[in-house]
Formats: C-alpha cells, sequence, structure tokens
C-alpha cells in the first residue's frame, strides 16, 4: 500500500490528496490522476469522438492542472476547476485545428419536440456513437449540458460562445440525437 | 423536461468510464518530467542572471574607473573654489552655491537615481 509522510495514499480522501498535491506531492498527485482518470477520460472522449485524440487532451489538462493547482481555492472545487481546464484544453486544441463554433450551418430553427415514449421507453443510446456524429460544437454543448449538468449561462462562462450560440447547440444537438434514436 | 431528455441524462449517467490502462502513469511520468524540466529551467535563469549581474557589475566597474579621477578633480576643483568665494573678500552665500552648483546637482543626481531604483526594486 502506498504510504508518503502522514498521507496513505490509498485511504486519503480526495481534499486531502488535493492538498498534498498543492503542497507538490508529485505521489498524491498520481493517487488523484489514478481516482480522476476515468471521468476526465470520458468527459473528453464524449467531447472529442476520437479516444486517442481525447487520451492526449486529457494528459495535457491533467499537467496543466498539476502546474495551475495552486490556484484552485478548496479542494471542493476540484471537479469544476478540472472540468474548466479540460474544456480550454479541447477548445484550444480545436483552435489549433481551425475548428469553428461559432457559425451554425443551418440557420433554420428546429423545433424542441417531446419524443414519443415508445421511443423512450427502455431505450439505451450507444452514447459515444451517436455523439461522434454530432459536430464538434454541438457535441461539446450537449455534453457540457446533459452529461455534466451544466445550464447554459455556465457553458456560456466557460465556453465564451454566445448564449444564443450555446443554445442552438445544445437544442440541434439533442435534436439529431434523438432522430438517431427513433431511426435506430 | 422531455422524456427524451431524461433518457439523455440517464445514458451520460450510465455511460462506462474508460478503465486506467496505464494513463494514470503515463501523466505521472510526463508530471515528473515537467518538474524536471522546470527545475532546469530555474537552475538556467538564476545562472543567466548571475552572469548578467557580474557583467553589469564589470561594466560599471571599468565606467566608474574611466570616469572618477576626472569626476574627483572636478568636483575638488569645484569644492576649492567654492571654499574660496565663501572664504575670499565680499563672499556670500549665493555666489558659493552658484559656484558648486555643478557638485550639488551631480551629487543630487545621484541620490534621486538611487531612490528611483531602491523604489523599483521594492515595488
Amino acid at each position: 500500500m502506498a504510504t508518503r509522510g502522514l498521507i496513505n495514499l490509498a485511504q486519503a480522501g480526495e481534499a486531502a490528496l488535493i492538498v498534498a498535491a498543492q503542497a507538490r506531492d508529485q505521489a498524491a498527485f498520481g493517487e488523484l490522476v489514478k481516482r480522476r482518470q476515468g471521468w476526465a477520460r470520458a468527459l473528453l472522449r464524449r467531447m472529442c469522438s476520437n479516444a486517442a485524440e481525447a487520451d492526449d487532451l486529457a494528459q495535457e489538462a491533467f499537467i496543466k492542472a498539476w502546474e495551475r493547482l495552486r490556484d484552485l481555492e478548496t479542494p471542493a472545487a476540484f471537479p469544476g476547476w478540472f472540468r474548466r481546464i479540460a474544456v480550454t484544453t479541447f477548445l484550444m486544441a480545436k483552435r489549433r485545428q481551425k475548428a469553428v463554433f461559432e457559425e451554425i450551418d443551418d440557420a433554420s430553427p428546429i423545433a424542441s419536440e417531446g419524443s414519443t415514449p415508445e421511443a423512450a421507453a427502455g431505450a439505451k443510446i450507444d452514447l459515444e456513437r451517436a455523439l461522434a456524429r454530432l459536430s464538434d460544437a454541438e457535441r461539446l454543448c450537449v455534453t457540457l449540458n446533459h452529461g455534466e449538468g451544466l445550464s447554459h449561462a455556465e457553458i456560456v462562462d466557460m465556453t465564451g460562445l454566445p448564449l444564443g450560440t450555446v443554445k442552438s447547440h445544445v437544442l440541434r444537438g439533442t435534436e439529431k440525437l434523438r432522430r438517431m434514436l427513433e431511426a435506430a | 423536461m422531455t422524456d427524451f431528455d431524461s433518457l439523455l441524462k440517464r445514458s451520460f449517467a450510465e455511460a462506462h468510464e474508460p478503465a486506467d490502462d496505464g494513463f494514470s502513469v503515463s501523466v505521472t511520468d510526463a508530471v515528473t518530467r515537467t518538474e524536471r524540466l522546470a527545475r532546469l529551467r530555474n537552475a538556467l535563469q538564476t545562472g543567466a542572471w548571475a552572469i548578467a549581474g557580474v557583467a553589469v557589475l564589470f561594466g560599471v566597474y571599468g565606467m566608474i574607473m574611466n570616469i572618477a579621477p576626472g569626476v574627483l578633480t572636478s568636483l575638488g576643483f569645484g569644492m576649492l573654489r567654492a571654499h574660496q568665494v565663501i572664504t575670499g573678500p565680499g563672499a556670500n552665500a549665493m555666489q558659493a552655491v552658484s559656484a558648486a552648483m555643478t557638485q550639488i546637482l551631480l551629487v543630487t543626481g545621484a541620490l534621486a537615481g538611487g531612490l528611483v531604483a531602491y523604489r523599483a526594486t521594492q515595488e
């Protein structure tokens, strides 16, 4: 069992690991990465739709988190704080790839229709495959809204996209997923 | 919230998370490399500052050695002149001050420059 100083890494709570990592304890940070890697990689895989690229971005995000960990005010804020780093890392990568987030290819509004109970009852989406068919911006907004439970305003704050654009991407992405489910 | 929204949220919540297939080890290694690079960068920066400091001191020393004799001579000459004015017949303070004005300005300028430099380092 890994023990370092007064901290038993395997049994330490996340808050203790974060405090130790803020004091530049690499082993504590390693344990934190072990515990959070699944969530972080899943989040980035949903945003990226490419597992290898997502894992590279997750690694980049963890390294940034290590470098900026002293800026984190309370350990309880770690998930939201790390999510912001992950999203920023993703957006920077997409900007390097010249991806366009603000343009909406089809200006026609999509009505938010309620899905039929038959379609939804007992159904389960092959989420990663369905998300892969959305645009980068739709995938980002749908993941943050439905997957991470962020409001439109929180997504605006995190991504810097205009509110109307965020709403459109969420609505459009959700609608596309609904159609995919109905077609399946 | 529609049925589909609920289904979507459930699908997100139930979606599997990737297993740790060496990812955390790879991140830990990358962090170790980052720390090593940061230490190296700090050492290089410290060395560069030290070399730059020595170079500046050397330059200032050379400059002082070049101009100091002239300044001291001028200062001594000025002081002598001021002293003669003060002690000479019909001396007054205004004449003494004007005679020593170059030296007064030089010393005041040096003090002000030193003060500014000191404040800059404190801020």
